[in-house]
């Protein structure tokens, strides 16, 4: 009975709120899954179902795609007996997708970084700069050309080598969330995956999804600049997002696979516009490893389709446009 | 049973007896009328509304004996109805709602003013009010005055249709005993 | 026994199968519909209708409050009104305080302290997040959103 009252106090609200002139059926809920904050804002078709699925869609990813969880799709892959592993739909195409921009990225993006970001954990309580043999150690590891993914098998030349999807699974489960609301007839949401804002369609009135940028290194809300986008997907990435500072030098999160060392870049913060989200979420931590030259470059010799916003340490912004 | 104590030890010893059976056979009806009616497959969709067709038992005994009588059989009826087939929530929820509609019922009654629909119906309407103030105190965060109206037309509705099948079934009782 | 409340009620004297007066009463005045029925369930209609006027006028300022949402894990923990000042204790790891109708976090038990350097939060949309803790703080309802979302 006590549990039957919710909904009581549920339809009731819609009842009333529909009764009174507000606009269609929403709704919006917060869940925290693969150590993000999962946003999802739903206003069109049956909202509370729509939602409800794309949580159990967060939750059933959440079990693929998490590295730290035990148990995990990802972790079994990571702690494997075998070098040739049959994977799921799911992981091996985000994998294929990671090992694409690895190449397009000549190996500044890799999807095997996962024992060098292990050793310098930026979650730690106290996290502290690895010794150079620790790092030169790890970094032995690292090499994303040691996997070659035929249909679902992931095969390993090495028996080492880990697999660590943060640069690009946040932008696979947005993609698919996307798809699933699109393929059930939403045409008006909003999802936004630990940062990466992924827009649905447009708002119910027409009117374009206002998004607005994290200023780096201010507090966490602040924004410099709004973007407007229906159908696109705004990511962002940078050197504030996780940092700390020893013996008067900051440490960042974006590390550089080549040297073992968080990337040394002018860039603060690159946000990527596109209607791809896994390539967004790619290309924005691309952009900051490779820099803005060689970044424009990449752009126009893939001919990506996307905007660039890159944000120097002077805090000047620059804008690619088509 | 108590009632009754306080007359002459042969009506205990006669009536009372008569009485305990009837007050029982009522009991067991409320119940078992509890029962058919979880049966019939009428979905209000709002939870808390319902046809409350056990109110025609309860108001036959309010009738036939008194307010206590009828807050016996009531008592009883949730107490074995919730223990077989609820929790704490669900015989406190009913029992709230049950002890205010027989108030209001009782009262109703006792002006001498009201026909059977009148009386059933605030019954019903009464029944989601005690219901709906034990739901408060459990969640405080529940919107009272919309719930509850939802409820109080309900309860009217269903009130006046239970009033009218209590009105033929005293009828034909009444026929029936004299 | 029953007399309190039954004096207006007639017993019926017929004889049981003991031979002596009924020890129930069979009220033999309860018509279905009386005119003083109207009245009453005119008050009960009016009293409804009232409670509905007002759960709507009250919902729709609820409405167009923005208001303090906390959730730990995926669990709803709390709802506050901006409107008034307070500080709240979100279990054991964090503590928020609703000041002039925003909110900031001012102690948390995590290692990264992000949700301490976060913005205060006022409007429909914001949050504040601590991560560690899987606490998020949320400003939900209210019409006036500026920016529906942050990319960070």
């Amino acid at each position: 009975m006590k549990s039957s009252l919710f909904p009581i106090v549920f339809i009731l609200y819609i009842i009333l709120l529909s009764g009174c002139g507000a606009e269609g059926k929403e709704a919006s809920g917060t869940g925290v899954y693969f150590d993000t904050v999962v946003d999802i804002r739903i206003c069109d078709g049956d909202a509370d179902k729509l939602l409800a699925e794309c949580f159990d869609i967060c939750e059933e990813m959440e079990n693929v795609f998490s590295a730290q969880k035990e148990g995990s799709e990802l972790y079994r892959l990571n702690h494997r007996n075998s070098n040739s592993v049959e994977v799921s739909d799911n992981l091996a195409s985000c994998i294929k997708a990671g090992l694409y921009y690895g190449e397009i990225s000549e190996g500044a993006f890799d999807i095997t970084v996962l024992p060098l970001r292990e050793l310098w954990d930026f979650e730690a309580e106290d996290p502290s700069v690895p010794s150079e043999s620790e790092i030169k150690e790890a970094l032995k590891k690292v090499d994303y050309q040691k996997v070659h993914c035929e249909g679902n098998t992931i095969i390993f030349d090495d028996s080492d080598t880990q697999i660590d999807l943060g640069g690009i699974a946040k932008g696979y489960i947005s993609a698919k969330l996307k798809a699933y609301l699109l393929e059930q007839g939403c045409n008006s949401a909003l999802i936004n995956l630990g940062g990466n804002v992924s827009a649905v369609g447009s708002k119910t009135d027409g009117s374009e999804w206002n998004v607005g940028i994290q200023e780096p290194f201010a507090e966490r809300g602040t924004v410099f600049d709004t973007v407007q986008i229906d159908n696109r997907c705004v990511v962002s990435s940078g050197t504030y997002e996780r940092y700390f500072t020893a013996d008067g030098k900051q440490y960042h999160h974006i590390l550089d696979p080549g040297t073992g060392y968080p990337v040394e870049t002018k860039l603060q913060q690159v946000s990527v516009i596109g209607t791809d989200d896994v390539l967004c979420d790619a290309l924005s931590t691309i952009c900051v490893l490779i820099g803005e030259d060689r970044a424009l470059e990449l752009i126009e010799n893939e001919a990506l389709d996307v905007e660039v916003i890159f944000i120097d340490n002077n805090h000047e912004e620059k804008w690619l446009r088509d | 049973m108590e009632a009754g104590k306080n007359k002459s030890y042969s009506y205990i010893e006669n009536n009372g007896n008569k009485r305990v059976a009837l007050l029982a056979m009522l009991t067991a009806l409320a119940i078992l009328i509890g029962y058919v009616e979880s049966l019939i497959p009428l979905n209000f969709s709002i939870p808390g509304v319902k046809l409350g067709l056990c109110n025609i038992v309860i108001l036959i005994t309010l009738i036939m004996f008194s307010w206590k009588e009828a807050l016996l059989v009531s008592i009883i009826r949730i107490l074995v109805v919730g223990l077989l087939f609820g929790n704490v929530f669900s015989i406190a929820y009913s029992m709230a709602g049950a002890l205010l509609a027989l108030c209001i019922m009782a009262l109703l009654l006792r002006i001498d003013r009201f026909g059977m629909i009148g009386i059933s119906a605030s019954g019903g309407a009464s029944h989601g009010i005690g219901q709906l103030l034990v739901a408060k105190a459990v969640l405080p965060a529940l919107p009272f005055a919309g719930y509850a109206s939802i409820l109080i037309f309900t309860g009217l509705l269903t009130g006046c249709v239970v009033g009218l099948i209590t009105y033929e079934i005293h009828k034909r009782l009444l026929n029936l005993m004299i | 026994m029953a007399e309190g409340l039954d004096e207006n009620i007639k017993p019926i004297s017929a004889e049981d199968d003991f031979g002596e007066e009924k020890s129930y009463n069979i009220k033999s005045g309860i018509a279905l519909w009386r005119r003083a029925d109207l009245i009453l369930i005119c008050f009960w209609i009016f009293f409804a209708l009232g409670l509905f006027l007002f759960s709507i006028f009250n919902i729709k300022n609820a409405a167009e409050n923005p208001k303090l949402e906390i959730l730990i894990g995926n669990e709803i923990y709390g709802e506050y009104e901006l409107s008034e000042d307070r500080t709240i204790n979100i279990g054991d790891g964090n503590i928020c305080e609703i000041k002039n109708g925003s909110v900031r976090m001012t102690y948390a038990d995590c290692p990264d302290k992000t949700c301490l350097h976060s913005r205060e939060i006022s409007k429909a949309g914001e949050s504040i997040v601590c991560l560690p803790n899987h606490v998020v703080l949320k400003i939900t309802g209210g019409s006036d959103r500026e920016i529906d979302t942050v990319a960070e």
